[in-house]
């Protein structure tokens, strides 16, 4: 299976300086001061989140898709045959095999209780509706902050949905748990992902089944 | 039992006027010995270790301690099974925790296994709670009816009060024939890399029905799901020959996999993982005993009983040179041993995915002559009346 592509030199100082093993709030060494939420000055401020709704561009890639024959499965050969959703785009790879995508919605009224994730598409760059989290945005999260998270399977899929972070939290970015496993298992970068298990953000190194 | 629970049992018994009486403690020694005796489950872990040195040993020698995944949460929430006709229906007032027995015999635990199977959340899968409720989910995921349950699939009770959907080892190990729930058979038809996709918009389907990538390696290597019926024949567990399988052995590998597959931030409660060893190890009395008798056995005997050896159909690993098949799943993963499981036939006749990739659907197609794919090649090039005679005794093993 995939792996996230390594985090920035930034992130594996603060992993290396900020501990795992308990909330992060009252941490000493945790690093970055709040600049938003004036009611809570000890809260790091997490790489990724989400302080305003964003509205979808709708631009997509135009790259053309390059589909041999006999090659991976195709169940389209070019954008133009995709004309069954919104902003129809033929793409995929030789590995995954190519097929038809669309925008699903443009902004976060069209899904619902869940965040409309711009190019968050599976393995493609289409706008899709999550459907998972329990926030959308910082402002319902209090003095915490409302981020995106990987699920179950990791980087398998890319967000699957927006939590809220919190008080129990034992990470806040992915650099955070660049120690805790790292190099134990063949390929494992462990992430900082929302765990509803336990209500709360902690590493990971999950991978779907095993 | 803990030798000071004993003492403390015997002693009131012995202080009390009716005959003491031994509580029961029919269950054999090691049973006792993996619930309560850390010292030991770590030996046995390290015993079971194939290659210390590949990924999957270095993580469990790493964490499987009482400091690290021994002091996790125990995690056994409220559950209930996603009902076939009511997927999306979510009898919040119906869910339960597992009833862990109080005396820990073989039988109850055993008892115990058997219901976990079908309804211990082994892997949360909130992408399944978009999926479940749609009109095409059985269809479209491969989803079996289980005696009224949807896919193996159940619904867990979550500590912020919020539920969501959760697989259990029925949802990949069982299947259906004839509308008869068979477990330990490998569902052929699910399909995970599908369910996943849908959950996030859509996309292709990266590994195929049946498959799954279980390894965190870099690399897309999905195997075929395991027929986990003759779990007790297999002298070792895992497609590389990873693990030595007893019972002790396959429930730290159940044990371990849940943890894993729970994120490393709880672990199952160990009367699950013992009871869910001996469930399956109990599901080799479902399959036929091989015959060692007419030309099939005898094809057999000549070409096969190397390493598909005596009543199991199994035996020792063998090396990946001898078979040469699934080089990214067999050599190239972090399981790797160097040697390859020779998997038990007992049961390969009901087997709809065979090799560790699932590169054939049926026995006809993986003994075909001139197939096109390679590895494997033993019987590919018998007559036909001898491959017609192999095939009909492979069949037979039910």
């Amino acid at each position: 299976m995939r792996n996230r592509i390594g985090s920035t030199l930034l992130l594996v100082t603060m992993g290396v300086l900020a501990a795992c093993g308990g909330a992060l709030q009252s941490d000493p060494n945790a690093l970055a001061i709040d600049g938003g939420k004036s009611d809570a000055p000890t809260v790091r401020v997490p790489e990724h989140h989400r302080a305003s709704a964003t509205k979808c561009d709708g631009v997509r890639s135009d790259w053309v898709p390059n589909i041999s024959d006999p090659g991976p499965p195709a169940s389209c050969h070019t954008h133009a045959e995709c004309t069954q959703g919104k902003n129809g785009r033929c793409s995929g790879n030789v590995h995954d095999g190519w097929r038809c995508n669309y925008d699903e919605c443009q902004s976060d009224t069209e899904c619902g209780k869940h965040v409309c994730e711009c190019g968050g598409g599976f393995r493609s760059d289409n706008d899709v509706c999550l459907n998972e989290g329990n926030c959308k945005l910082d402002a319902e999260c209090g003095t915490q902050y409302c981020s995106p998270t990987l699920g179950m399977c990791g980087d398998y899929a890319k967000t699957v949905g927006y939590y809220c972070h919190t008080p129990k939290d034992e990470c806040v970015d992915d650099g955070d748990c660049a120690r805790v496993d790292g190099g134990v298992s063949v390929g494992e970068r462990p992430y900082c992902a929302y765990d509803p298990k336990v209500s709360h953000w902690r590493c990971s190194a999950a991978q779907c089944e095993g | 039992m803990s030798a000071r629970v004993v003492a403390l049992v015997l002693l009131v018994a012995a202080c009390s006027a009716p005959p003491a009486t031994v509580p029961p403690v029919d269950e054999p020694s090691s049973i006792v010995s993996y619930l309560d005796d850390a010292a030991f489950r770590r030996r046995e872990l390290e015993a079971s270790l194939v290659n210390p040195d590949n990924g999957y040993s270095r993580k469990r020698l790493a964490m499987y301690t009482e400091a690290n995944w021994g002091a996790l949460p125990i995690w056994n929430p409220p559950a209930v099974r996603v009902a076939t006709a009511q997927p999306a229906t979510v009898e919040v007032a119906q869910m339960r925790a597992l009833a862990l027995p109080s005396q820990r015999t073989e039988a109850e635990l055993l008892a115990l296994g058997r219901e976990a199977f079908r309804s211990y959340p082994s892997q949360l899968a909130t992408y399944a709670n978009s999926g479940l409720v749609r009109n095409d989910a059985a269809s479209r995921y491969g989803l079996f009816d289980g005696d009224g349950q949807l896919g193996g699939f159940v619904y867990v009770k979550l500590p912020d009060g919020t539920t969501s959907a959760a697989v259990t080892c029925s949802t990949c190990h069982s299947t259906t024939d004839g509308g008869r729930w068979i477990a330990g058979r490998a569902n052929a038809a699910f399909r995970l890399d599908r369910m996943t996709a849908d959950a996030v918009g859509g996309g292709p389907d990266l590994w195929g029905p049946g498959r799954l990538d279980v390894t965190g390696d870099g690399v897309d290597n999905p195997t075929a799901i395991t027929d986990l019926r003759p779990v007790r024949f297999q002298l070792y567990l895992q497609r590389a020959a990873t693990v030595r399988n007893d019972l002790v052995k396959l429930a730290i590998r159940i044990e371990t996999l849940l943890i894993t597959n729970l994120n490393e931030s709880v672990r199952p409660p160990r009367e699950v993982a013992m009871g869910l060893a001996l469930y399956l190890r109990s599901l080799s009395e479902s399959l036929v005993e091989p015959t060692h008798e007419g030309d099939g056995a005898r094809v057999f005997a000549r070409e096969c009983s190397g390493c598909h050896q005596g009543d199991t159909l199994t035996g020792p690993p063998v090396a990946f040179e001898r078979v040469k098949t699934d080089a990214n799943i067999l050599v190239n993963s972090e399981r790797a041993t160097g040697g390859v499981r020779v998997p038990s036939l007992r049961g390969v006749a009901d087997r709809s995915l065979l090799l560790s990739s699932g590169a054939f659907a049926t026995l006809d197609a993986m003994f075909a002559e001139n197939r096109q794919e390679s590895g494997h090649l033993f019987g590919t090039t018998l007559g036909a009346d001898e491959r017609a005679a192999l095939l009909g005794y492979l069949k037979s093993l039910r």
